[in-house]
Protein backbone atom coordinates (compact mmCIF):
# COMPACT_ATOMS: atom_id res chain seq x y z
CA UNK A 1 0.00 0.00 0.00
CA UNK A 2 1.37 3.26 -0.41
CA UNK A 3 3.11 5.23 1.89
CA UNK A 4 1.77 8.62 1.09
CA UNK A 5 -1.96 7.27 2.20
CA UNK A 6 -0.93 7.04 5.77
CA UNK A 7 1.41 9.97 5.92
CA UNK A 8 -1.40 12.73 4.70
CA UNK A 9 -3.94 11.00 7.11
CA UNK A 10 -1.29 11.70 10.15
CA UNK A 11 -1.48 15.51 8.58
CA UNK A 12 -5.52 15.78 8.35
CA UNK A 13 -6.08 14.38 12.13
CA UNK A 14 -3.53 16.91 13.19
CA UNK A 15 -5.42 19.59 10.98
CA UNK A 16 -8.28 18.21 12.46
CA UNK A 17 -6.76 18.84 16.22
CA UNK A 18 -5.82 22.16 15.38
CA UNK A 19 -9.06 23.18 14.35
CA UNK A 20 -10.93 21.73 17.34
CA UNK A 21 -8.30 23.75 19.08
CA UNK A 22 -9.27 26.76 17.15
CA UNK A 23 -13.02 26.21 17.94
CA UNK A 24 -12.46 26.00 21.55
CA UNK A 25 -10.80 29.53 21.88
CA UNK A 26 -13.31 30.75 19.46
CA UNK A 27 -16.15 29.44 21.72
CA UNK A 28 -14.47 31.04 25.12
CA UNK A 29 -14.13 34.48 23.30
CA UNK A 30 -16.25 35.75 26.05
CA UNK A 31 -15.43 33.36 28.95
CA UNK A 32 -13.70 35.90 31.90
CA UNK A 33 -10.30 34.65 32.85
CA UNK A 34 -9.76 32.20 29.74
CA UNK A 35 -6.60 31.60 28.47
CA UNK A 36 -5.90 30.14 24.85
CA UNK A 37 -4.16 26.87 24.02
CA UNK A 38 -2.21 26.93 20.23
CA UNK A 39 -1.49 23.22 19.07
CA UNK A 40 2.41 22.62 18.91
CA UNK A 41 3.32 19.97 15.73
CA UNK A 42 6.22 17.96 15.03
CA UNK A 43 7.39 15.43 12.24
CA UNK A 44 7.51 11.78 12.63
CA UNK A 45 9.91 9.29 12.74
CA UNK A 46 11.57 9.32 9.81
CA UNK A 47 12.59 5.89 7.74
CA UNK A 48 15.86 5.84 5.82
CA UNK A 49 16.42 4.27 2.54
CA UNK A 50 19.81 5.39 1.52
CA UNK A 51 22.19 6.40 4.61
CA UNK A 52 24.08 10.05 3.84
CA UNK A 53 27.41 9.76 4.95
CA UNK A 54 28.12 5.59 4.03
CA UNK A 55 30.46 4.81 1.26
CA UNK A 56 29.39 4.66 -2.06
CA UNK A 57 32.45 3.51 -3.39
CA UNK A 58 36.23 3.63 -2.62
CA UNK A 59 37.01 7.00 -0.62
CA UNK A 60 33.65 8.13 -1.57
CA UNK A 61 30.54 9.10 0.43
CA UNK A 62 27.06 9.49 -0.10
CA UNK A 63 26.33 13.18 0.43
CA UNK A 64 22.86 13.43 1.39
CA UNK A 65 20.64 10.32 2.03
CA UNK A 66 16.85 9.31 1.21
CA UNK A 67 14.44 10.03 4.19
CA UNK A 68 11.37 9.84 3.79
CA UNK A 69 9.33 11.14 6.97
CA UNK A 70 6.14 9.33 8.23
CA UNK A 71 3.96 12.52 9.08
CA UNK A 72 3.10 14.70 11.64
CA UNK A 73 1.91 14.41 15.05
CA UNK A 74 0.73 17.16 17.83
CA UNK A 75 3.49 17.42 20.07
CA UNK A 76 1.66 19.60 22.54
CA UNK A 77 -1.54 22.12 23.62
CA UNK A 78 0.00 24.96 24.70
CA UNK A 79 -1.46 27.11 26.84
CA UNK A 80 -1.02 30.56 26.22
CA UNK A 81 -0.73 32.72 29.34
CA UNK A 82 -0.75 36.13 28.48
CA UNK A 83 -2.89 38.48 29.56
CA UNK A 84 -6.36 39.60 28.46
CA UNK A 85 -7.74 42.65 27.78
CA UNK A 86 -9.33 44.68 31.55
CA UNK A 87 -13.40 45.31 31.13
CA UNK A 88 -14.30 47.92 33.46
CA UNK A 89 -17.32 45.98 35.07
CA UNK A 90 -18.06 48.77 38.20
CA UNK A 91 -19.19 45.96 39.79
CA UNK A 92 -17.44 45.84 44.02
CA UNK A 93 -16.75 42.06 43.34
CA UNK A 94 -15.43 41.89 39.84
CA UNK A 95 -11.58 41.27 40.32
CA UNK A 96 -9.10 41.22 38.24
CA UNK A 97 -5.04 40.03 38.50
CA UNK A 98 -2.90 42.87 37.40
CA UNK A 99 0.50 40.44 36.35
CA UNK A 100 0.90 37.15 37.73
CA UNK A 101 -1.12 35.27 40.03
CA UNK A 102 -4.08 32.99 40.41
CA UNK A 103 -7.13 33.36 42.52
CA UNK A 104 -7.38 30.38 44.92
CA UNK A 105 -10.74 28.63 44.86
CA UNK A 106 -11.66 25.19 47.81
CA UNK A 107 -13.54 23.48 45.24
CA UNK A 108 -16.35 20.74 46.83
CA UNK A 109 -13.91 17.74 47.03
CA UNK A 110 -11.60 20.21 49.39
CA UNK A 111 -8.63 20.63 46.84
CA UNK A 112 -7.91 24.10 45.85
CA UNK A 113 -8.49 25.08 42.31
CA UNK A 114 -6.88 27.79 40.65
CA UNK A 115 -8.48 30.53 38.55
CA UNK A 116 -7.97 33.73 36.79
CA UNK A 117 -11.40 34.38 36.61
CA UNK A 118 -12.30 36.96 39.33
CA UNK A 119 -16.18 37.22 38.88
CA UNK A 120 -16.91 36.55 42.09
CA UNK A 121 -20.21 36.80 44.21
CA UNK A 122 -21.32 36.22 47.66
CA UNK A 123 -23.57 33.45 48.65
CA UNK A 124 -26.27 34.00 51.25
CA UNK A 125 -24.05 33.13 54.47
CA UNK A 126 -22.01 36.41 52.60
CA UNK A 127 -18.77 34.36 51.86
CA UNK A 128 -16.99 35.49 48.77
CA UNK A 129 -17.80 32.68 45.97
CA UNK A 130 -17.33 31.94 42.22
CA UNK A 131 -20.06 31.93 39.82
CA UNK A 132 -20.31 27.91 40.82
CA UNK A 133 -20.53 28.69 44.64
CA UNK A 134 -17.07 27.34 45.36
CA UNK A 135 -15.49 29.73 48.24
CA UNK A 136 -12.92 32.01 47.57
CA UNK A 137 -9.28 30.32 49.78
CA UNK A 138 -8.54 31.73 52.57
CA UNK A 139 -12.86 32.32 52.95
CA UNK A 140 -13.83 35.49 53.50
CA UNK A 141 -16.93 36.84 55.02
CA UNK A 142 -18.61 39.66 54.46
CA UNK A 143 -21.48 41.22 56.91
CA UNK A 144 -24.46 41.56 55.81
CA UNK A 145 -24.65 44.71 57.03
CA UNK A 146 -21.96 46.08 54.95
CA UNK A 147 -22.88 48.98 52.65
CA UNK A 148 -20.01 49.33 50.81
CA UNK A 149 -17.24 46.81 49.76
CA UNK A 150 -13.51 48.00 48.95
CA UNK A 151 -10.80 46.08 47.70
CA UNK A 152 -7.14 47.54 47.57
CA UNK A 153 -4.49 46.82 45.08
CA UNK A 154 -2.68 44.10 47.80
CA UNK A 155 -5.81 42.41 48.24
CA UNK A 156 -7.22 43.67 51.50
CA UNK A 157 -10.94 44.08 51.69
CA UNK A 158 -12.73 46.73 53.74
CA UNK A 159 -16.33 47.16 54.26
CA UNK A 160 -18.35 50.26 56.13
CA UNK A 161 -20.86 49.57 58.50
CA UNK A 162 -23.95 51.47 59.57
CA UNK A 163 -22.96 53.44 62.78
CA UNK A 164 -19.26 52.95 62.10
CA UNK A 165 -17.34 55.89 60.12
CA UNK A 166 -14.52 53.88 59.70
CA UNK A 167 -13.74 51.03 57.57
CA UNK A 168 -13.60 47.47 58.53
CA UNK A 169 -10.67 45.10 57.28
CA UNK A 170 -12.47 41.50 57.05
CA UNK A 171 -10.30 39.70 54.94
CA UNK A 172 -7.06 39.64 52.05
CA UNK A 173 -7.14 37.76 48.82
CA UNK A 174 -4.12 35.55 48.84
CA UNK A 175 -2.79 34.38 45.34
CA UNK A 176 -0.77 31.68 43.74
CA UNK A 177 1.69 31.33 40.88
CA UNK A 178 3.44 28.59 39.34
CA UNK A 179 6.90 28.61 37.71
CA UNK A 180 4.95 26.61 34.53
CA UNK A 181 1.42 27.71 33.96
CA UNK A 182 1.50 26.18 30.83
CA UNK A 183 1.67 23.14 32.59
CA UNK A 184 -1.12 23.38 34.94
CA UNK A 185 -4.53 20.79 34.20
CA UNK A 186 -7.51 22.69 33.17
CA UNK A 187 -10.44 21.03 34.64
CA UNK A 188 -13.11 23.30 33.08
CA UNK A 189 -14.96 26.03 34.55
CA UNK A 190 -12.22 28.49 34.38
CA UNK A 191 -10.29 26.12 36.89
CA UNK A 192 -6.85 24.94 36.85
CA UNK A 193 -5.00 22.19 39.50
CA UNK A 194 -1.72 22.03 39.27
CA UNK A 195 0.68 18.80 37.76
CA UNK A 196 4.21 17.59 38.66
CA UNK A 197 4.85 19.94 35.80
CA UNK A 198 3.54 23.26 36.78
CA UNK A 199 5.73 22.85 39.42
CA UNK A 200 4.73 23.49 43.58
CA UNK A 201 2.29 26.05 44.14
CA UNK A 202 4.13 29.98 45.32
CA UNK A 203 1.70 31.49 47.34
CA UNK A 204 1.70 34.75 48.60
CA UNK A 205 0.00 38.25 48.94
CA UNK A 206 -1.09 40.84 45.71
CA UNK A 207 1.66 43.28 45.21
CA UNK A 208 4.46 41.15 46.65
CA UNK A 209 7.33 40.25 44.75
CA UNK A 210 6.39 38.38 41.52
CA UNK A 211 2.83 38.88 42.13
CA UNK A 212 0.45 41.37 40.11
CA UNK A 213 -2.05 43.83 41.98
CA UNK A 214 -6.03 43.30 42.68
CA UNK A 215 -8.18 45.87 40.68
CA UNK A 216 -11.69 45.89 42.06
CA UNK A 217 -14.45 46.75 39.54
CA UNK A 218 -12.21 44.94 36.22
CA UNK A 219 -12.78 41.67 35.02
CA UNK A 220 -9.82 40.04 32.81
CA UNK A 221 -11.74 39.36 29.47
CA UNK A 222 -9.84 35.98 27.33
CA UNK A 223 -7.43 36.05 25.81
CA UNK A 224 -8.80 35.18 22.36
CA UNK A 225 -7.87 37.19 19.27
CA UNK A 226 -10.67 36.66 17.13
CA UNK A 227 -8.72 38.06 13.91
CA UNK A 228 -5.64 35.46 14.70
CA UNK A 229 -7.83 32.45 15.36
CA UNK A 230 -9.79 33.15 12.15
CA UNK A 231 -6.47 33.36 10.01
CA UNK A 232 -5.35 29.83 11.82
CA UNK A 233 -8.71 28.49 11.31
CA UNK A 234 -8.04 29.40 7.71
CA UNK A 235 -4.77 28.01 7.78
CA UNK A 236 -5.54 25.08 9.21
CA UNK A 237 -8.57 24.41 6.96
CA UNK A 238 -6.23 24.53 3.82
CA UNK A 239 -3.71 22.58 5.31
CA UNK A 240 -6.56 19.79 6.02
CA UNK A 241 -7.70 20.35 2.07
CA UNK A 242 -4.43 20.06 0.77
CA UNK A 243 -3.64 16.48 2.86
CA UNK A 244 -7.06 15.41 1.07
CA UNK A 245 -5.58 16.04 -2.41
CA UNK A 246 -2.86 13.97 -1.13
CA UNK A 247 -4.94 11.25 -0.39
CA UNK A 248 -6.73 11.73 -3.45
CA UNK A 249 -3.59 11.78 -5.49
CA UNK A 250 -2.29 8.12 -3.68
CA UNK A 251 -5.70 6.98 -4.44
CA UNK A 252 -5.80 7.96 -8.14
CA UNK A 253 -2.34 6.40 -9.01
CA UNK A 254 -3.66 3.18 -7.22
CA UNK A 255 -6.47 3.03 -9.65
CA UNK A 256 -4.00 3.70 -12.20
CA UNK A 257 -2.12 0.66 -10.92
CA UNK A 258 -4.94 -1.23 -10.70
CA UNK A 259 -5.74 -0.08 -14.46
CA UNK A 260 -2.74 -1.77 -15.62
CA UNK A 261 -4.08 -5.28 -15.89
CA UNK A 262 -7.63 -5.66 -17.51
CA UNK B 1 16.75 -21.73 -41.36
CA UNK B 2 13.63 -23.75 -40.85
CA UNK B 3 14.09 -26.50 -38.02
CA UNK B 4 13.68 -30.02 -39.26
CA UNK B 5 10.56 -30.56 -36.75
CA UNK B 6 8.35 -28.26 -38.95
CA UNK B 7 6.51 -29.93 -41.15
CA UNK B 8 2.89 -31.45 -42.11
CA UNK B 9 4.08 -34.59 -40.08
CA UNK B 10 5.14 -33.07 -36.80
CA UNK B 11 1.84 -30.80 -36.81
CA UNK B 12 3.75 -27.79 -36.44
CA UNK B 13 3.63 -25.00 -39.63
CA UNK B 14 5.68 -22.83 -40.76
CA UNK B 15 2.87 -19.91 -39.83
CA UNK B 16 2.73 -21.23 -36.49
CA UNK B 17 6.38 -21.44 -36.04
CA UNK B 18 6.81 -18.47 -37.11
CA UNK B 19 3.98 -16.74 -34.99
CA UNK B 20 5.54 -18.34 -32.41
CA UNK B 21 9.15 -16.61 -32.65
CA UNK B 22 7.97 -13.19 -33.34
CA UNK B 23 5.76 -13.63 -29.76
CA UNK B 24 9.10 -14.93 -28.49
CA UNK B 25 10.90 -11.45 -30.01
CA UNK B 26 8.30 -9.45 -28.72
CA UNK B 27 8.15 -10.92 -25.12
CA UNK B 28 11.65 -10.09 -25.31
CA UNK B 29 11.14 -6.71 -26.17
CA UNK B 30 8.36 -6.16 -23.58
CA UNK B 31 10.17 -7.28 -20.82
CA UNK B 32 13.26 -4.88 -21.87
CA UNK B 33 10.18 -1.57 -21.56
CA UNK B 34 7.71 -2.77 -18.87
CA UNK B 35 10.46 -3.05 -16.04
CA UNK B 36 11.75 0.26 -16.75
CA UNK B 37 8.15 1.99 -16.76
CA UNK B 38 7.49 0.45 -13.08
CA UNK B 39 10.99 1.80 -11.58
CA UNK B 40 9.74 4.81 -12.99
CA UNK B 41 6.36 4.16 -11.60
CA UNK B 42 7.43 3.33 -7.78
CA UNK B 43 10.02 5.99 -8.08
CA UNK B 44 6.69 8.41 -8.46
CA UNK B 45 5.70 6.26 -5.78
CA UNK B 46 8.16 7.81 -3.51
CA UNK B 47 8.14 10.74 -4.52
CA UNK B 48 4.68 11.20 -3.48
CA UNK B 49 5.44 9.75 -0.20
CA UNK B 50 7.91 13.04 0.11
CA UNK B 51 4.78 15.45 -0.70
CA UNK B 52 2.50 13.82 2.04
CA UNK B 53 4.80 14.08 4.67
CA UNK B 54 5.45 17.90 3.64
CA UNK B 55 2.26 18.36 3.03
CA UNK B 56 1.13 16.52 6.41
CA UNK B 57 3.70 19.30 8.09
CA UNK B 58 2.90 22.77 6.16
CA UNK B 59 1.88 23.77 10.13
CA UNK B 60 4.63 22.27 11.59
CA UNK B 61 7.02 25.08 13.19
CA UNK B 62 10.60 25.13 12.06
CA UNK B 63 9.63 22.38 9.34
CA UNK B 64 11.76 22.11 6.29
CA UNK B 65 10.81 20.62 2.88
CA UNK B 66 12.42 17.54 1.26
CA UNK B 67 12.45 17.37 -3.12
CA UNK B 68 13.79 14.51 -4.57
CA UNK B 69 16.50 14.46 -7.17
CA UNK B 70 15.95 11.47 -9.84
CA UNK B 71 18.39 9.94 -11.22
CA UNK B 72 18.13 7.35 -14.28
CA UNK B 73 20.36 3.91 -13.81
CA UNK B 74 21.72 1.71 -17.10
CA UNK B 75 23.04 -1.21 -14.93
CA UNK B 76 25.31 -2.78 -17.48
CA UNK B 77 23.86 -5.91 -17.34
CA UNK B 78 21.15 -4.11 -19.63
CA UNK B 79 24.15 -2.28 -21.69
CA UNK B 80 23.38 -5.17 -24.62
CA UNK B 81 25.25 -3.18 -27.38
CA UNK B 82 26.66 0.39 -28.18
CA UNK B 83 26.42 1.85 -31.48
CA UNK B 84 29.67 3.08 -32.35
CA UNK B 85 32.78 3.84 -30.47
CA UNK B 86 31.57 6.94 -29.40
CA UNK B 87 29.41 5.83 -26.61
CA UNK B 88 25.57 5.83 -28.48
CA UNK B 89 23.46 3.63 -26.88
CA UNK B 90 20.72 1.50 -28.69
CA UNK B 91 17.53 1.35 -28.28
CA UNK B 92 17.61 -2.01 -26.63
CA UNK B 93 18.71 -0.41 -23.82
CA UNK B 94 16.70 -0.39 -20.41
CA UNK B 95 16.90 2.89 -17.93
CA UNK B 96 15.88 2.47 -14.44
CA UNK B 97 14.45 5.88 -12.92
CA UNK B 98 14.93 5.79 -9.17
CA UNK B 99 15.12 8.68 -6.52
CA UNK B 100 18.98 9.28 -6.15
CA UNK B 101 18.99 11.26 -3.42
CA UNK B 102 16.93 13.87 -1.34
CA UNK B 103 17.66 17.72 -0.62
CA UNK B 104 16.42 19.95 1.88
CA UNK B 105 14.99 22.65 1.24
CA UNK B 106 16.77 24.50 4.29
CA UNK B 107 15.26 28.27 2.98
CA UNK B 108 13.79 29.94 6.23
CA UNK B 109 10.07 29.78 6.51
CA UNK B 110 7.66 32.65 7.36
CA UNK B 111 8.10 34.02 10.81
CA UNK B 112 4.68 34.71 12.59
CA UNK B 113 4.27 36.80 15.84
CA UNK B 114 2.66 34.90 18.69
CA UNK B 115 3.17 37.19 21.40
CA UNK B 116 4.03 34.38 24.07
CA UNK B 117 7.25 35.38 25.88
CA UNK B 118 9.03 32.28 25.30
CA UNK B 119 8.29 31.90 21.38
CA UNK B 120 11.40 32.61 20.05
CA UNK B 121 12.77 32.49 16.14
CA UNK B 122 15.93 32.91 14.06
CA UNK B 123 15.77 35.33 11.65
CA UNK B 124 19.14 34.56 9.23
CA UNK B 125 21.44 31.35 9.54
CA UNK B 126 21.58 29.29 12.64
CA UNK B 127 20.21 26.60 15.37
CA UNK B 128 18.70 26.18 18.22
CA UNK B 129 20.53 23.29 20.26
CA UNK B 130 18.48 20.99 22.09
CA UNK B 131 19.65 18.25 24.47
CA UNK B 132 18.18 15.14 23.82
CA UNK B 133 18.92 11.33 25.37
CA UNK B 134 20.85 10.75 22.20
CA UNK B 135 22.73 13.91 21.48
CA UNK B 136 22.74 17.34 20.55
CA UNK B 137 20.26 18.14 17.80
CA UNK B 138 19.77 21.10 16.49
CA UNK B 139 16.48 22.66 15.42
CA UNK B 140 14.33 26.24 13.61
CA UNK B 141 11.39 25.66 15.53
CA UNK B 142 11.73 27.87 18.87
CA UNK B 143 8.35 27.61 20.61
CA UNK B 144 9.59 26.72 24.11
CA UNK B 145 8.03 26.64 27.24
CA UNK B 146 9.23 25.78 31.10
CA UNK B 147 9.41 22.78 33.38
CA UNK B 148 8.79 22.49 36.86
CA UNK B 149 12.00 22.95 38.09
CA UNK B 150 12.31 26.40 35.50
CA UNK B 151 14.60 25.43 32.92
CA UNK B 152 13.86 26.00 29.10
CA UNK B 153 12.73 23.06 27.55
CA UNK B 154 11.10 22.45 23.68
CA UNK B 155 7.65 20.97 23.82
CA UNK B 156 9.26 17.25 23.96
CA UNK B 157 10.76 18.48 26.92
CA UNK B 158 14.20 18.42 25.85
CA UNK B 159 16.75 21.04 27.52
CA UNK B 160 17.30 24.23 25.08
CA UNK B 161 21.01 24.68 25.25
CA UNK B 162 22.36 27.65 26.04
CA UNK B 163 26.06 29.30 26.15
CA UNK B 164 26.29 28.76 29.73
CA UNK B 165 24.48 25.10 29.77
CA UNK B 166 20.98 25.04 30.11
CA UNK B 167 19.10 27.77 30.28
CA UNK B 168 17.17 28.41 34.02
CA UNK B 169 14.45 31.17 34.23
CA UNK B 170 13.24 32.65 37.73
CA UNK B 171 10.09 34.84 37.61
CA UNK B 172 9.86 37.94 36.35
CA UNK B 173 9.89 40.41 32.88
CA UNK B 174 11.62 37.83 30.75
CA UNK B 175 13.26 39.85 27.75
CA UNK B 176 15.59 38.28 25.15
CA UNK B 177 17.59 40.50 22.98
CA UNK B 178 18.78 39.59 18.91
CA UNK B 179 21.80 38.31 19.99
CA UNK B 180 20.17 35.64 22.18
CA UNK B 181 21.06 37.50 25.89
CA UNK B 182 18.35 36.58 28.28
CA UNK B 183 17.38 38.61 31.12
CA UNK B 184 15.20 38.11 33.81
CA UNK B 185 13.63 41.41 35.87
CA UNK B 186 17.11 43.37 33.70
CA UNK B 187 19.61 40.79 34.85
CA UNK B 188 21.33 38.86 32.08
CA UNK B 189 21.10 35.08 33.19
CA UNK B 190 22.19 33.22 30.15
CA UNK B 191 22.78 33.14 26.29
CA UNK B 192 21.26 31.06 23.54
CA UNK B 193 23.13 29.35 22.09
CA UNK B 194 22.58 29.18 18.10
CA UNK B 195 25.17 26.85 16.39
CA UNK B 196 25.59 26.35 12.99
CA UNK B 197 27.35 25.08 9.93
CA UNK B 198 29.23 24.93 6.76
CA UNK B 199 27.07 24.93 3.96
CA UNK B 200 25.77 22.56 2.17
CA UNK B 201 24.38 21.56 5.27
CA UNK B 202 24.66 18.20 5.90
CA UNK B 203 22.05 17.47 8.56
CA UNK B 204 20.16 14.79 8.76
CA UNK B 205 16.62 14.96 9.69
CA UNK B 206 15.60 12.96 13.30
CA UNK B 207 11.96 13.55 14.72
CA UNK B 208 10.33 16.10 16.44
CA UNK B 209 11.45 18.97 14.07
CA UNK B 210 15.31 18.22 14.88
CA UNK B 211 18.07 17.53 12.79
CA UNK B 212 21.61 15.98 13.63
CA UNK B 213 24.99 17.15 12.79
CA UNK B 214 28.44 17.22 13.10
CA UNK B 215 30.72 19.90 13.57
CA UNK B 216 28.67 23.01 14.45
CA UNK B 217 30.04 26.05 15.07
CA UNK B 218 29.18 29.18 16.69
CA UNK B 219 26.50 30.93 13.97
CA UNK B 220 27.11 34.37 13.04
CA UNK B 221 24.71 37.44 11.39
CA UNK B 222 21.69 36.03 12.94
CA UNK B 223 19.16 37.73 15.02
CA UNK B 224 16.72 35.83 17.94
CA UNK B 225 12.94 37.47 17.68
CA UNK B 226 11.21 37.12 21.07
CA UNK B 227 7.52 36.37 20.96
CA UNK B 228 7.69 34.92 17.07
CA UNK B 229 7.90 31.57 16.00
CA UNK B 230 9.51 30.21 12.15
CA UNK B 231 6.47 28.54 10.50
CA UNK B 232 6.95 26.00 8.02
CA UNK B 233 9.01 26.63 4.74
CA UNK B 234 6.41 23.72 3.07
CA UNK B 235 4.64 25.90 -0.10
CA UNK B 236 1.41 24.55 -0.57
CA UNK B 237 1.46 25.67 -4.71
CA UNK B 238 4.55 23.81 -5.52
CA UNK B 239 3.39 20.83 -3.52
CA UNK B 240 0.24 20.87 -5.55
CA UNK B 241 1.72 21.19 -8.71
CA UNK B 242 4.65 18.33 -7.77
CA UNK B 243 1.38 15.93 -6.76
CA UNK B 244 0.17 16.69 -10.63
CA UNK B 245 3.10 15.90 -12.04
CA UNK B 246 3.54 12.39 -9.74
CA UNK B 247 -0.14 11.46 -10.55
CA UNK B 248 0.56 12.38 -14.50
CA UNK B 249 3.55 10.64 -15.02
CA UNK B 250 2.45 8.02 -13.20
CA UNK B 251 -0.43 7.22 -15.75
CA UNK B 252 1.63 7.64 -18.56
CA UNK B 253 3.91 5.10 -16.95
CA UNK B 254 1.13 2.90 -17.06
CA UNK B 255 0.16 3.81 -20.38
CA UNK B 256 3.85 2.43 -21.57
CA UNK B 257 3.07 -0.75 -19.49
CA UNK B 258 -0.62 -1.28 -20.46
CA UNK B 259 1.08 -0.48 -24.35
CA UNK B 260 3.74 -2.99 -24.13
CA UNK B 261 1.26 -5.46 -22.58
CA UNK B 262 -1.22 -4.91 -25.22
CA UNK B 263 1.72 -5.39 -27.78
CA UNK B 264 2.39 -9.19 -26.29
CA UNK B 265 -1.21 -9.96 -26.26
CA UNK B 266 -1.30 -9.25 -30.11
CA UNK B 267 1.82 -11.08 -30.52
CA UNK B 268 0.51 -14.68 -28.35
CA UNK B 269 -2.18 -14.05 -30.46
CA UNK B 270 -0.09 -14.28 -33.94
CA UNK B 271 0.36 -17.96 -32.77
CA UNK B 272 -3.35 -19.10 -33.06
CA UNK B 273 -4.38 -17.23 -36.27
Amino acid sequence: MMRALYIAATGMAAQQLNIDIISNNLANVNTAGFKKSRGDFQDLLYQTIRMAGAPSGTGTQIPSGIQIGSGVRPASVQRIFTSGDFQNTQNALDLAVEGEGFFQVQLPDGTIGYTRSGAFKKDSSGRIVTSDGFPVEPSINIPSDALNTTISANGTISVLQPGNPLPTEVGTIQLARFSNPSGLNSIGRNLFLPTAASGEVIGGAPGESGFGTIAQGFLEASNVNIAEELVNMIVGQRAYEINSKAIQTADEMMRTANEVKR
Amino acid sequence: MRPPWIGKESGIDLAEYQGLYCSILIGGIMNKGIYPALSGGIAYEKMLSLIANNVANINTSGFKADRPVFKVDMPSSSQDTYMGGNGEISSNDKFFTEIDTLFTDFNPGVIKQTGNTLDMAIEGDGYFVVNTPEGARYTRSGNFTLNASNTLITADGNMVMGENGPIILEQGKILIDSEGGISVNGNEVNRVKIADFDKPYNLVKDHGNMFTGSNERPAEGYKVLQGAMELSNVNPVKEMASMIEVLRGYESYQKVMTTLDEISARANEVGRV
